[in-house]
């Protein structure tokens, strides 16, 4: 593979901590997304209301909550990524994804319409990193205290709901 | 479900500006307004989409990218007050945004449909959300807001911006004085 601006992103474009989810993409970023998200859809869309629901242990998130949780990372990821993009070095905040998930309340909903939603934002974040050129996609800025590219937060996009369904897989959906 | 108009202590700035502007249902006026603007476009060529009027103004397409990147952050700020997140949040410039965007070098019809793509999903959060969350409150800005308040602003920036093309830009476009 030739070295494009949509190649992984080196390693002095993010903290070693975002590897656990850039590390998880193969291939084409953009196809790489494709196919999580149909399979994430494929794995969940036929649970029961209650099965999607349960907690498997009191501090762990449902797989609705997971849902919302990856609707809302992708916002904050994609909200940074614009920033940067459109040359904006305001450094941005951190946010703690725990308190989102129960102020969210996405239990208290029902599975197509969290998945609904998550495709409305899933859409929105691959049309905005898309729509990127070379040198947008190159550009830094500082959020949560850390540098960061562009293009590292499409692969932190790509590989947070890899990680999630990689969970549900192995985690929720095992017997 | 029903959302209501936000009340004066909601808000603060410019915001008021937008948020004054919308009139009854908020959603059947955003999607009304929407479904105005691709009309409005409709007979709209490529070339005259990215004539700015002036050196100091947008063209048509600028104006459509930064209708995009001012719902995101509008919608941005919105969802971290919903979630119960008061962390102050920065504003941005808009005049330095739009270059960056660069929107002249894509055709009309692709950045409508990113426009498009952002309201659907600035719609799902909106529609989903608690009407308690909706109230909970920020400053963005260097100004306190409600959640709800960032929804009238999206509404109320979009109907501004579909006034000011209808009477600066698209007279110019039917009258042909763009050539």
């Amino acid at each position: 593979m030739t070295m494009t601006s949509l190649s992984k992103p080196l390693p002095d474009e993010h903290i070693p901590y975002y590897s656990t989810y850039i590390g998880l993409v193969q291939g084409d970023v953009f196809e790489f997304m494709a196919h999580t998200h149909a399979t994430l859809h494929a794995l969940i869309k036929d649970l029961s209301d209650a099965h999607a629901s349960a907690r498997p242990a009191p501090t762990e998130w449902s797989i609705k909550e997971i849902i919302g949780h990856l609707s809302d990372g992708e916002r904050l990821f994609s909200y940074r990524a614009l920033r940067f993009a459109r040359n904006d070095v305001t450094p941005l905040a951190s946010f703690d994804p725990d308190p989102y998930v129960l102020a969210g309340n996405f239990n208290a909903r029902t599975l197509p319409d969290i998945w609904a939603e998550f495709d409305a934002v899933h859409a929105a974040s691959v049309a905005l990193f898309r729509s990127f050129d070379e040198e947008a996609l190159l550009r830094r800025g500082v959020a949560s205290g850390n540098i960061i590219s562009v293009r590292a937060l499409l692969y932190i996009t790509a590989g947070h709901e890899q990680h999630h369904l990689i969970s549900i897989r192995d985690v929720y959906l095992s017997e | 479900m029903k959302v209501t108009q936000p009340l004066p202590d909601e808000y603060a700035g410019f915001l008021g500006n937008y948020i004054n502007r919308v009139h009854g249902d908020v959603f059947a006026f955003m999607d009304a307004n929407h479904a105005a603007l691709h009309t409005a476009l409709v007979n709209v060529s490529d070339e005259q989409a990215s004539v700015r009027p002036a050196p100091d103004e947008w063209s048509i397409k600028e104006v459509i990218g930064h209708l995009s990147d001012t719902e995101r952050i509008f919608a941005y700020r919105a969802l971290r007050f919903a979630r119960n997140d008061a962390t102050p949040l920065p504003g941005f410039d808009q005049d330095a945004y739009v270059p960056a965007g660069d929107f002249n070098a894509h055709s009309l019809s692709d950045v409508l449909r990113a426009f498009d793509i952002v309201r659907a999903a600035t719609l799902s959060f909106f529609a989903t959300c608690s009407s308690e969350a909706l109230l909970r409150r920020g400053t963005a800005s260097n100004n306190t807001a409600s959640a709800r308040a960032f929804l009238y602003a999206i509404a109320g920036h979009e109907d501004h911006h579909l006034e000011s093309l209808r009477d600066v830009y698209l007279k110019q476009v039917t009258h042909g004085t763009s050539s």
